[in-house]
């Protein structure tokens, strides 16, 4: 469990960056934090490996004072994936540049060999296991920045921006990753303005604006609330949003709690009086 | 109409690459038009755009096929500068584009550059600025400002050069969502109103749809899709292409079985038209 | 804008006595009021007060060594400190007064080549964005396992690696895409460059020039006249 405890956070410059921020994060757990760029989303994932210590409050990871402990310890629990991963490579191949975390948090040479294969393989990189990380594509660079992390396995995983650079298959791809590190017991928690992507994963949405949590609760609820959304300078998902407009227009019996998808179908085809079809478009 | 842009069978493949960047693309662009480009990151969007202005193959040298002309000149031989007059580029990261310490020598840089006299700057500047809405930016230093409001400055700095075609590569992909919107409808507003052909690279389809009155998709350096934004949108789901998205309303159209090529919804709007003539 | 002229005059001036510094210091708080920003050029010096102290340790120690007279030895140690002291403030007043589009602005005026001023001003503009990305490199680096201060100096000197090679790459490319957003900003396109701002000399710069040269002159007639013989 990772706990936020009444965290301020004051960069050097004098910018109050999180002000009183409690939130309680469990493994088995999608949280997303949300809001507009500069709202504090990854000053306070800095928090979580204890990069960035609070101004006052605690931060505790399954029961360790991150101040008590050193970011690498910290960061064999909560693996942290940077949104840029041009600021991480630097090995002189893809394959080194996994195992070298693995190295460095004492597996085995064999076990980091057999892990970065695992992962590599998971998220369709194997093939480029030589090559220079600096010659791989936007997407591919973003799923090595991934894969990284998830080699060591951490109890945690800590993405900042988890879309920017994937492209629909990249962003499926790890839909479906994140909902099988859920399944495992690993807590997630993501930093993210792409309300289309989190709609898709339903996970607990946490609203921050100007350093300050505004909303926590379930996506369905938050993601489909434009007012609270506007607070936050987001926009409202496209499914929700439709449906709102819908509901003004006559369609008043509609459930407008829907955000992914096949809700949506299920929710329009009870509607059109006709059965669900055409599901094959997915 | 005329044609802004024509691009015949055009290749390219950068010195010491092994791969072609650009597979015999041929295009042409209407006067006027909102042509969206998109696909992956590294797609061949951005070395298009590049030929377009002729930073390649002038400032990239490499192997390059075909032919451009783009308002009846030719980039791979016009001088980027004089090119620039008439086509504007703005690129993806502001920070990389903005080079004065206040946000007004730095929309008058590219003026002062070509050695104007300062009234025009003056009359350029103030014109670039409304366009923008920035004016209560003037004096600000380009450092302190968001990421959005530093992308307006640097298309301010490109508007006020008064091109006729305005080329935009990913100018959003930094901004968050409201802020990206926000900006894009703007676009589609200055074009309408100056009369401007607008080229621009996005690939969440769903905030640009509206503005549109072309759609690109690119892969591996060839056109995969090309037409109005609806036929491409139809196309897109019809071939269940999966690395561009669709919008999402357009989508769930098409698996609720709304699946006609002339009138797929591409918008909220157009889809509760859509189900108010199906359904109740 | 001769802000500056007394920062690169004091820089150059390696007077390295007691009073002469002193006297620079006395000017430049003198041209602080001028600039009516004392209090915050004062704050910002804060920091410097344990290197200044320690300037006057090591130097205290350093003299210790000759073993001469205590009075001799505590005036060589505030001596240096002192001097030490007059060198940041220059610093500290340049960079805090001038803006470096001005300072450009001032090379073109002494016709060096805008090529050369536009570096300079770039360069500038450049430090706090590069500072940031090296920050968030050393971040993601640290998040992997690395560790900066840990370790014996070659595993120290392994872990920089970490550092230098992602921020040389990105700044390759930084470079490529400057180099491409100045092209399409027309750079060099014109052999005369216009100035949409140029700068002027307004009363108070001509006021700070007066006082600069009169302190000039003082410390070198002074100098000249041998009136601090026998001090260092």
């Amino acid at each position: 469990m990772i706990r936020i405890d009444s965290v301020w956070y004051e960069y050097p410059s004098g910018t109050v960056a999180l002000r009183n921020v409690n939130l309680v994060i469990d493994r088995g757990e999608i949280v997303a934090l949300m809001g507009e760029n500069g709202a504090g989303k990854t000053t306070l994932l800095k928090h979580l490996n204890g990069l960035l210590k609070p101004t006052s409050g605690k931060v505790e990871v399954d029961g360790v004072d991150t101040r008590t402990t050193t970011v690498a310890s910290l960061s064999r629990h909560v693996g942290l994936v940077f949104q840029n991963p041009d600021n991480m490579f630097f090995c002189t191949s893809v394959f080194e540049e996994v195992s070298y975390a693995l190295t460095r948090f004492g597996y085995s040479r064999e076990e980091a060999r057999r892990r970065a294969e695992v992962v590599l393989k998971t998220f369709n990189l194997w093939q480029y296991r030589d090559s220079s990380p600096f010659t791989l594509s936007g997407g591919e660079k973003k799923r090595l920045a991934i894969s990284i992390v998830l080699a060591w396995m951490p109890s945690y995983v800590v993405i900042d921006e988890p879309t920017t650079g994937l492209d629909g298959w990249g962003k499926r791809m790890l839909i479906n990753l994140l909902l099988n590190l859920k399944d495992r017991e690993r807590g997630i928690i993501l930093s993210s303005h792409d309300v289309e992507f989190i709609s898709e994963i339903a996970a607990r949405v946490v609203l921050l604006r100007r350093g300050e949590i505004i909303a926590d609760g379930a996506a369905e609820d938050i993601l489909t609330d434009p007012v609270l959304l506007e607070e936050a300078s987001l926009l409202t998902p496209q499914i929700p949003s439709l449906l709102h407009e819908l509901k003004k227009r006559g369609f008043r019996d509609l459930n407008h709690k829907c955000l992914r998808l096949d809700e949506a179908v299920r929710c329009l085809s009870a509607i059109l009086g006709r059965p669900d079809q055409g599901c094959d478009g997915f | 109409m005329n044609l802004a842009i024509e691009v015949s069978n055009l290749s390219f493949r950068y010195a010491g690459a092994g791969q072609w960047a650009l597979k015999n693309i041929s295009l042409s662009i209407e006067e006027g038009e909102f042509a969206v480009f998109t696909g992956a990151t590294g797609c061949g969007k951005s070395t298009l755009f590049k030929c377009l202005i002729g930073l390649i193959p002038q400032m990239y040298p490499g192997e390059y096929l075909g032919r451009v002309v783009v308002k009846g000149l030719d980039p791979a031989q016009t001088p980027v500068s004089r090119m620039a007059q008439r086509v504007g580029m703005v690129f993806q990261n502001p920070d990389n584009q903005l080079f004065a310490l206040t946000v007004e020598n730095d929309v008058a840089f590219a003026l002062e550059n070509l050695g104007l006299e300062r009234a025009e700057i003056e009359r350029r500047i103030s014109k670039a600025f409304r366009m923008m809405g920035i004016e209560d930016l003037r004096k600000r230093s380009p450092f302190e400002l968001s990421g959005g409001q530093k992308q307006r400055v640097a298309i301010a700095s490109i508007l006020a050069l008064e091109p006729e075609i305005l080329i935009l590569d990913e100018p959003t992909s930094s901004l968050d969502g409201a802020t990206a919107k926000k900006l894009l409808e703007e676009l589609g507003e200055i074009r309408r109103r100056e009369d401007i052909t607008v080229l621009i690279s996005e690939h969440r389809l769903d905030l640009v749809v509206r503005e549109a009155t072309r759609l690109i998709v690119i892969e591996g350096g060839q056109i995969l899709a090309d037409g109005e934004p609806r036929e491409v949108v139809h196309q897109l789901l019809k071939d269940g292409y999966e690395r561009v998205e669709p919008p999402k309303l357009s989508r769930l159209a098409w698996m609720l079985g709304f699946r006609g090529a002339n009138s797929i919804p591409v918008t909220k709007e157009e889809f509760v038209e859509k189900l108010q003539g199906v359904g109740k | 804008m001769s802000f500056l002229v007394t920062a690169l005059l004091f820089g150059e001036y390696w007077g390295g006595m007691l009073t002469v510094s002193s006297t620079i210091i006395l000017t430049q708080l003198l041209l602080l009021r001028l600039a009516k920003s004392a209090r915050y050029m004062l704050s910002t010096m804060r920091g410097a007060i344990p290197l200044v102290a320690l300037v006057f340790l090591l130097s205290l120690l350093g003299v210790l060594e000759s073993a001469s007279a205590s009075g001799e030895l505590l005036y060589k140690a505030s001596a240096s400190s002192i001097r030490f002291l007059a060198f940041l403030t220059s610093f500290n007043i340049f960079f805090l007064t001038t803006s470096p589009d001005e300072f450009g602005q001032l090379l073109l005026k002494l016709r060096i080549p805008y090529v050369y001023s536009f570096t300079f001003v770039a360069a500038v503009r450049l430090a706090p964005v590069i500072a940031d990305e090296a920050q968030e490199i050393i971040d993601a680096q640290r998040s992997r396992g690395v560790e900066f201060e840990k370790g014996n100096p070659l595993k120290r000197l392994r872990a920089l690696v970490g550092l230098f090679v992602p921020l040389l790459i990105n700044s390759l490319r930084r470079a490529y895409e400057m180099a491409e957003a100045l092209e399409v900003k027309c750079f060099g396109a014109s052999e005369r460059r216009t100035a949409y701002r140029e700068i002027r000399a307004t009363r108070r710069d001509i006021l700070a020039a007066v006082m600069i040269l009169a302190a000039l002159t003082l410390v070198l007639t002074a100098r000249s006249m041998k009136l601090f013989t026998g001090l260092p």
